[in-house]
């Protein structure tokens, strides 16, 4: 009975895990005091709102790459303190090993990491160097491989026989294996056709919701970020832009423009559309929403 | 980290060194480092000090910069510079500890060595490395060896395996880098444990860094083939080396002041320090 009501306790515990990742003035220059310095983030100070989906989104070196192993202690920032749940990072070298395991990071191209003999292995990875028991280990595995679509049948293959999209989700699923409580994703999606696209951002937005994960989704394009994330921060030559909800985001296509973005396709036509003298709602940024709307549109006959 | 490895690297610049053919400058270094061991006392190894100094100057790069790349050398000239400060013996000792004595022939050969191993690295890495960029070097390599091209052997071959190599050092180095934070990522530990565990460690390193160059290497070869590369017979290069009288004659000023060891080490002081 006590076990029971344990187990359900630790159930809650895990649902209820949403970690709050704070930035406090934070600064970072890669290779500091030499000719060679280079100003990647200027004073970065948030934080992400704990359970949502927060798109981080920029031009090209703007800094959303050192940004992301800012969180999880692979770099150190040059100025500032990390925060997690309150507690900093670089305490010592143990604080920051943990907190590897508490802020799971996905690399871009995270296909690189795969070495194991088998894909399970390799999923296991990460939930065996945080210490977990056998069983923990299987049962994280197998809803990583859930969450991130690895069929069980390729379980027991060599990861290097996979297709490039298994590889991908295969990487994926090694990080979400160990169970952190907020997740970063960086370009999870990139060099995927546009069908893998779809399913790998669409299965991490699943898992999000169900464990109501804190997840970071850095990326590119405006279109994913405009479908999956809630909020979004905008980074502008290593400074945060802005940092809001996506609807308000959007609604000033000139700022986003002074950081080189421009709004998704399909808010661009709404736009004009309603230039034109259509009523339509200015706040549309998905494809499926246009599509709704303009059926209604059609409809009523106009 | 990895990055800062300055030994081996080419610093671009249009210094008369950096303009001197290529080959002459492999010819020169290979002068500089049979002259080096030329220098037996303390004149001669005064003049390779300030002719190691000149040198840098004369490339226009930064003394920091060139100090800094002899980050890796330190352990081994005072590793030597100790055993000879200790083991050298001579007549009268300057001190004695318990059953240590240093003699004023070993605090000599102690700092002697220490100057013959810097200017060796700097001499060398000044000619030839921080100066000529890679594909330079292997251009002239090939130009210098293509005699050996009568005896069969495939001197263009090698000079572009070797060119291939230095290219992918870089690369190598960074894909290592991308590699490790990964696994980090994944809570590897390299920090803590006992060596074997660490050695351990290395594996997720090793093995994503193998597939990886194998795949690079088979895409490399196709890229290859494609443009129709089939070795060195008939090849025309983008660069045809050219030697200048101003090469000759640089070649041949540089050449006298190396020289100059030699004549240093005839002159006729006695400071006591002799190798």
């Amino acid at each position: 009975m006590k076990r029971k009501l344990q187990t359900l306790f630790l159930a809650y515990l895990e649902k209820s895990s949403m970690a709050e990742i704070r930035l406090e003035h934070v600064s970072y220059r890669y290779s500091p005091d030499t000719p060679f310095e280079k100003v990647a983030l200027q004073d970065i100070d948030l934080s992400f709102t704990p359970g949502k989906i927060t798109g981080v989104i920029g031009h090209t070196g703007s800094g959303k790459s050192t940004l992301a192993q800012l969180l999880n202690g692979i770099l150190r920032p040059t100025e500032g303190r990390v925060l997690l749940d309150g507690e900093e990072l670089f305490v010592n070298a143990k604080s920051r090993h943990a907190a590897r395991f508490r802020v799971g990071l996905v690399f871009q191209y995270p296909e690189y990491q795969l070495f194991e003999e088998t894909v399970f292995q390799d999923i296991a990875f990460g939930p065996k160097n945080r210490g977990k028991s056998n069983e923990e280990i299987q049962r994280l595995v197998e809803e990583a491989a859930h969450f991130t679509g690895v069929e069980p049948d390729l379980m027991d293959k060599s990861p290097f026989e996979l297709s490039g999209g298994q590889k991908r989700r295969v990487a994926i699923a090694g990080v979400l294996a160990m169970d952190p409580e907020v997740l970063v994703l960086d370009e999870p999606a990139a060099g995927l056709d546009p069908s893998g696209r779809e399913e790998i951002l669409g299965r991490l937005v699943t898992y999000q919701r169900e464990r109501g994960k804190t997840v970071l989704l850095i990326s590119h394009s405006m279109e994913d970020v405009a479908r999956f994330a809630d909020e979004l921060l905008v980074l502008k030559e290593g400074t945060a832009f802005l940092h809001d909800t996506v609807e308000k985001v959007f609604s000033d296509p000139e700022k986003l423009t002074e950081a080189h973005l421009a709004l998704p396709q399909i808010t661009r036509l709404i736009l004009d559309l309603k230039a034109r003298g259509i009523p339509v709602p200015a706040s549309v940024h998905t494809v499926s929403d246009a599509l709704f709307l303009l059926k209604k549109l059609l409809k009523e006959g106009t | 980290m990895l990055k800062d490895i300055t030994l081996g690297q080419y610093f671009p610049g249009n210094s008369l060194l950096h303009r001197l053919d290529p080959r002459m400058k492999i010819l020169l270094m290979l002068a500089f480092v049979i002259l080096v061991f030329f220098a037996v006392d303390l004149p001669s190894f005064l003049y390779l000090s300030v002719l190691v100094v000149g040198l840098t100057f004369l490339s226009h790069i930064s003394l920091k910069v060139i100090l800094q790349g002899l980050k890796p050398v330190v352990f081994i000239s005072v590793f030597t510079a100790v055993i000879n400060l200790f083991w050298t013996t001579g007549e009268v000792p300057l001190f004695t500890l318990g059953f240590i004595s240093v003699y004023p022939e070993g605090v000599w050969r102690a700092l002697f060595m220490i100057i013959r191993i810097l200017s060796l690295v700097m001499g060398t890495s000044i000619l030839l490395t921080y100066t000529t960029s890679p594909m330079d070097l292997t251009d002239a390599l090939e130009s210098l060896l293509s005699p050996l091209k009568k005896l069969r052997v495939p001197v263009h071959e090698f000079a572009m395996m070797m060119s291939l190599a230095l290219r992918f050092v870089p690369t190598l180095i960074e894909e290592t880098e991308k590699i490790i934070n990964a696994q980090k990522a994944r809570g590897v530990d390299f920090e803590t444990g006992s060596l074997l565990r660490r050695a351990k460690a290395l594996v997720p390193i090793l093995i994503p860094l193998f597939v990886s160059a194998f795949s690079r290497a088979t895409d490399l070869a196709v890229a290859m083939e494609c443009r129709c590369y089939t070795g060195g017979e008939g090849r025309t290069r983008l660069k045809v080396m050219r030697l200048s009288l101003t090469d000759v004659v640089a070649t041949l000023l540089l050449l006298a002041l190396f020289s100059g060891i030699v004549f240093c080490s005839y002159l006729p002081f006695d400071f006591g320090g002799r190798l």
